[in-house]
């Protein structure tokens, strides 16, 4: 990447905070350059300093930051030694950025196209009176339908997809050469997720350089040309994206692999940890040795002692995993439908350029012992999930539901659905936000009363009753919801949420229920200390665990899960996961799993029901649906995963490798979450 | 755009409501006051048994309470208010005539809080300069300093020494400074820290952070982006708002001996000006049902959220 001047470089770049708690190392020591008209993605779990990154690329940590690096240059410029009215017209004009959810990164109170237009004016691009007419041709560019309309509209009258195109479109209104997507598509549905990275991949067609920050390595697989991985601040891997996914090399890189949920690990553990609190990803800032030494299953005493050194890997055989032929050692292979990586346009840099790219670029690990060979993950006892019993424990029969919209009518948002949920079992329902999922739950759960057909709760009438006959009962179906923040009153420690939840209210009767609300903890991961906090003082994860305990204890016959990991990052999902199946295997309970993501659905549920605009389209056991699907919609929905198929290799041969598809070449449908590369061949 | 419609009228069907029940109240509280309102009436002077006694029947006051609070509904709601006893005088047009003045002190002191609030605020809002220091010092004194000294201290500062505006009275502009300054001090340090955490709260939103990365100044982005969003918080403490300004009007109307609806509330509380004070009542509680509902207009015209939310 030294052979040319990229348009922007990255050298030894460092942010750190001063917090209560002394100074705080958020990025300690990041290089990387970027080219025009080229990719570069950081990954990451939440907190190891990818937004930091981006953000001092803009001159905008915040204060009380303290930003160094060797070198900061963007197109020869010296960032470093930007005042405050230089940034301002780097920011926007030179590099854009998106942030990643478009519903808070619009102002609520403007127009879109007041927004957009405000970009326009901030660098005098256009004449006043015609910006309103320009911000209307970016969101045309940026694929919005109807953009007169929608410029005329508030961010939150728009769906998600077309926010963030407006956010994307606002981003790019100065036509700047460097564009910073912090997580542009997590929370979005994946078909919208497909379109957003369709116009990101086409900007940079156009020769825009794109730093895509994710945490999802199947968006980063979809888009990127080159990857670094991130760990506490510092890169830990780098490589090119085919390189790096299919040959991690880093521990980091292979247990944030491995812990993307899809059939390979069924039956598996997703994460190497069980407990919550694996070690912070961010240390004291002068701390020496390998970061990731606590967390790391391959750590001895060189790792704590002195940093890693860079270690270079090599390239593998040219035409090496391109296909299905190589399950070779922790290997992962990507299947890559849709999005085309056109060549750059005329002037882009050179790290691009067709098939040759990938070699021009190095794979680098920072680790002492990169050719250990990397531990088995703690394989799950095997989990017998076949062997529920026949008993069904919700029956639901035909249900219909409407609601008034908004101009009065009458809008159908469950049509005529049935299935039933049988103990031990996990039944998936999978849909795209708007496909009446959450109003399928809501009856089930008996917050909501069918127009017409019936829901049974093991065999006896549950819907339709009063209160009065179904309090006795309500017990027996939990929800775990998406967001347990707003679920939880704030001021309320742990203890007395879950002693809430054992019909002991109040602290001092919660306090007398120590020992069950222990044991609960325990089921999740969690143990004592976490009683006195309240929910703003507990990660995302651990709010998530506290959730869950909360739905077990008045010991339910069944858990319905409303998108309960979609706002978790990798890691703590596949945490999560884990916590799911082992309350499964411990209690037995019935589960209904709503969720948007396939790969968490093929990975926890037994049977799966895809629903669009209300009705449902098939349903059927997992493997099936998703290998198979009968339903050209669900072929749709398959076809549009940015798909990371995940090693079969991984898990050393034995263990749960056996059941990855074989390469059967039949095309998108068969291939997912096996990635076994089948029917989709290379991909430049 | 139906359900806008069905909105205000169930909100003025609302305000009515509350109208008759403040007008109740004032009827009930007077009903406990001691002493006799035919004295009053009559003035000072002692009544002969037989004027006394029909000057009782003229006024009603030999019918019971039932009877007596029927009639007062009654001409309350044909928007008769009754005469006051003092003025001798139908009290819609004591009223209607102190009203504009003090209507004038309190949106002239509402805006100039207002404004000075606004321009603490954003100037120091998320900064950690000694000007702020200055600022919140200064409100701190503001809030917890009672109107009537500062009123006093104004007047004897810009008025006995300096001669700068009027000593007392005057419906001239000049006339209005001093009161209205007096009335907004109090008001200002409120406002300020309202604002100021409206402020702070919205420049952590990530839509700010968007609007920096666009290139957006400092100044732009507080002005067009945050402050907006800090006079949410605002609207909702309207009530009290409205409630300071008629409150403070009684004190200020009285220091500075102007005219207004203060000042007639005052003089009829002393001297039991039964019509008068319950006239009042039910004008000041119109007022605030009718700016409660404005209020609410304003919420949707501010947060175009509200739409969505309020029914
Ligand atoms: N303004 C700030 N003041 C103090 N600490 C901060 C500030 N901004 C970020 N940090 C800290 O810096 C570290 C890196 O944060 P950063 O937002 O870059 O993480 P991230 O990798 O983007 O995570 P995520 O995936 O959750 O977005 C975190 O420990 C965070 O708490
Ligand atoms: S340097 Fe040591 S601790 Fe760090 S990742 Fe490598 S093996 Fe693990
Ligand atoms: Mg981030």
């Amino acid at each position: 990447m030294a052979d040319s001047d990229p348009l922007l470089a990255v050298d030894d770049l460092r942010v750190s905070f001063a917090t209560r708690g002394g100074p705080l190392a958020a990025v300690r020591g990041v290089s990387f350059t970027l080219a025009a008209g080229e990719c570069l993605a950081i990954v990451g779990e939440s907190g190891s300093g990818k937004s930091v990154t981006a953000r001092a690329l803009v001159g905008l940590v915040g204060a009380g930051a303290a930003v160094s690096a060797r070198r900061l240059e963007l197109a020869g410029q010296d960032l470093l030694a930007l005042g405050e009215r230089d940034w301002r017209r780097v920011r926007g004009r030179r590099v854009g950025l998106v942030l990643q959810d478009a519903l808070s990164s619009l102002d609520p109170v403007r127009t879109v196209g007041a927004e957009i237009a405000e970009t326009l004016g901030n660098h005098r691009l256009v004449p006043r009176s015609a910006r309103p007419a320009r911000a209307v041709e970016l969101l045309a560019e940026a694929s919005v339908p109807e953009p007169a309309l929608r410029a005329r509209q508030r961010p939150f009258e728009l769906s998600g997809g077309l926010r963030q195109r407006a956010l994307i479109a606002s981003a790019l209104a100065g036509e700047p050469a460097v564009l910073l997507a912090d997580e542009p598509t997590t929370a979005l549905d994946v078909s919208v997720q497909a379109q957003i990275l369709d116009l990101l991949a086409a900007r940079r067609a156009d020769g825009v350089a794109i730093l895509l920050i994710s945490h999802d390595l199947a968006v980063v697989g979809r888009l990127a040309d080159r990857v670094a991985v991130m760990y506490a601040g510092t890169i830990v891997e780098e490589g090119g994206v085919d390189d790096l996914l299919r040959s991690p090399r880093h521990p980091y890189t292979r247990e944030l692999l491995a812990a993307v949920p899809s059939a390979h690990a069924r039956g598996t553990r997703l994460a190497v940890h069980r407990d919550a609190a694996a070690a912070p990803a961010v240390a004291a800032p002068d701390a020496a040795g390998c970061r990731y030494a606590a967390r790391c299953p391959l750590a001895e005493d060189r790792c704590r002692m002195a940093d890693p050194p860079a270690i270079d890997v090599g390239h593998p055989a040219p035409g090496a995993g391109l296909s299905a032929d190589v399950p070779r050692p922790a290997a992962v292979d990507l299947g890559l439908p849709a999005v085309e990586k056109g060549p750059p346009a005329a002037a882009a840099g050179p790290a691009r350029g067709g098939g040759t790219a990938a070699a021009a670029v190095a794979h680098r690990a920072w680790c002492w012992r990169i050719d250990e060979p990397w531990p088995a993950p703690p394989a799950g006892p095997a989990r017998g999930r076949v062997q529920h019993a026949d008993d069904v424990v919700i029956e639901v029969d035909t249900v219909w539901k409407s609601f008034r919209g908004p101009d009065g009518s009458r809008r159908p948002a469950v049509r005529g659905v049935s299935f039933q949920l049988r103990v031990g079992e996990t039944v998936g329902l999978l849909g795209e936000s708007g496909s009446g999922k959450s109003t399928t739950a809501e009856m089930v759960l008996g917050l909501l009363e069918p127009d017409e057909g019936a829901v049974l709760l093991r065999g006896r009438p549950w819907s339709r009753l009063g209160e009065s006959a179904r309090r006795p009962d309500r017990h027996r179906i939990q929800l775990v919801p998406q967001d347990p923040l707003g679920a939880f009153d704030p001021r309320y420690t742990v203890e007395r949420l879950i002693g809430e939840a054992l019909r002991a209210p109040g602290r001092r009767a919660a306090a007398r229920q120590r020992g069950r609300i222990v044991e609960l903890l325990g089921l999740v991961g969690l143990d004592a200390s976490v009683l006195p906090r309240r929910a703003t003082q507990l990660s995302g994860g651990q709010r998530q665990r506290v959730a869950i305990a909360r739905a077990l204890a008045p010991e339910p016959d069944v858990l319905v899960c409303d998108e309960p990991v979609s706002a978790l990052d990798v890691s703590i999902q596949a945490q999560i996961l884990d916590v799911f199946a082992d309350v499964q295997d411990a209690l037995g309970v019935a589960m209904l799993f709503i969720s948007h993501d396939l790969g968490v659905i093929y990975h926890t549920c037994d049977r799966v029901l895809v629903m669009r605009d209300g009705e449902l389209l098939e349903q059927g056991d997992v493997e099936r649906v998703l290998r198979a699907p009968a339903h050209d919609y669900t072929r749709a929905l398959l076809a549009a995963v940015p798909r990371l198929g995940p090693a079969t290799g991984q898990v050393p041969a034995g263990s749960g490798a056996g059941d990855a598809a074989p390469a059967d070449g039949l095309g998108v449908g068969s291939n997912v979450g096996f990635g076994v590369g089948s029917g989709v061949g290379p991909r430049r | 755009m139906r359900s806008t419609t069905w909105w205000l009228a169930r909100r003025l069907a609302l305000a009515v409501l509350v109208v008759v029940g403040a007008a109740t109240v004032a009827f009930g509280a007077l009903q406990l006051v001691p002493g006799d309102p035919v004295h009053v009436m009559m003035g000072g002077a002692a009544p002969s048994e037989e004027v006394y006694e029909r000057t009782r029947h003229e006024l009603g006051y030999d019918q019971p309470l039932p009877v007596r609070y029927g009639e007062f509904l009654g001409q309350l709601l044909r928007g008769d208010l009754g005469q006051s006893y003092q003025l001798h005088q139908p009290v819609a047009d004591v009223i209607g005539s102190q009203l504009w003045p003090t209507v004038q002190l309190a949106l002239a002191a509402f805006g100039l809080a207002f404004v000075v609030a606004a321009a603490l605020a954003v100037t120091t809002a998320g900064r950690r300069s000694g000007w702020r220091r200055v600022a919140s010092a200064a409100e701190l004194l503001m809030i917890s300093t009672p109107g009537f000294w500062v009123g006093v201290l104004l007047l004897t500062f810009f008025s006995f020494r300096l001669h700068l505006f009027p000593v007392a009275g005057g419906d001239s502009l000049a006339g209005l400074v001093l009161p209205a300054a007096t009335l907004a001090i109090g008001l200002i340090g409120v406002f300020a820290q309202v604002m100021r955490e409206g402020l702070e709260r919205a420049l952590e939103q990530p839509f700010v952070l968007s609007a920096r990365a666009r290139g957006t100044g400092e100044t732009a982005v507080r002005l067009r982006h945050a402050l907006r969003h800090a006079l949410i918080p605002m609207v909702t403490l309207s009530g009290w708002i409205v409630g300071s300004l008629l409150g403070g009007a009684v004190l200020i109307e009285t220091i500075f001996s102007r005219e207004g609806l203060g000042r007639i509330t005052a003089t009829a509380i002393a001297g039991r000006d039964l019509p008068l004070v319950t006239g009042v009542a039910v004008v000041a509680a119109t007022i605030f049902a009718l700016l409660n509902i404005a209020v609410d207009l304003l919420y949707r015209v501010i947060d175009p959220r509200m739409k969505e939310v309020v029914r």
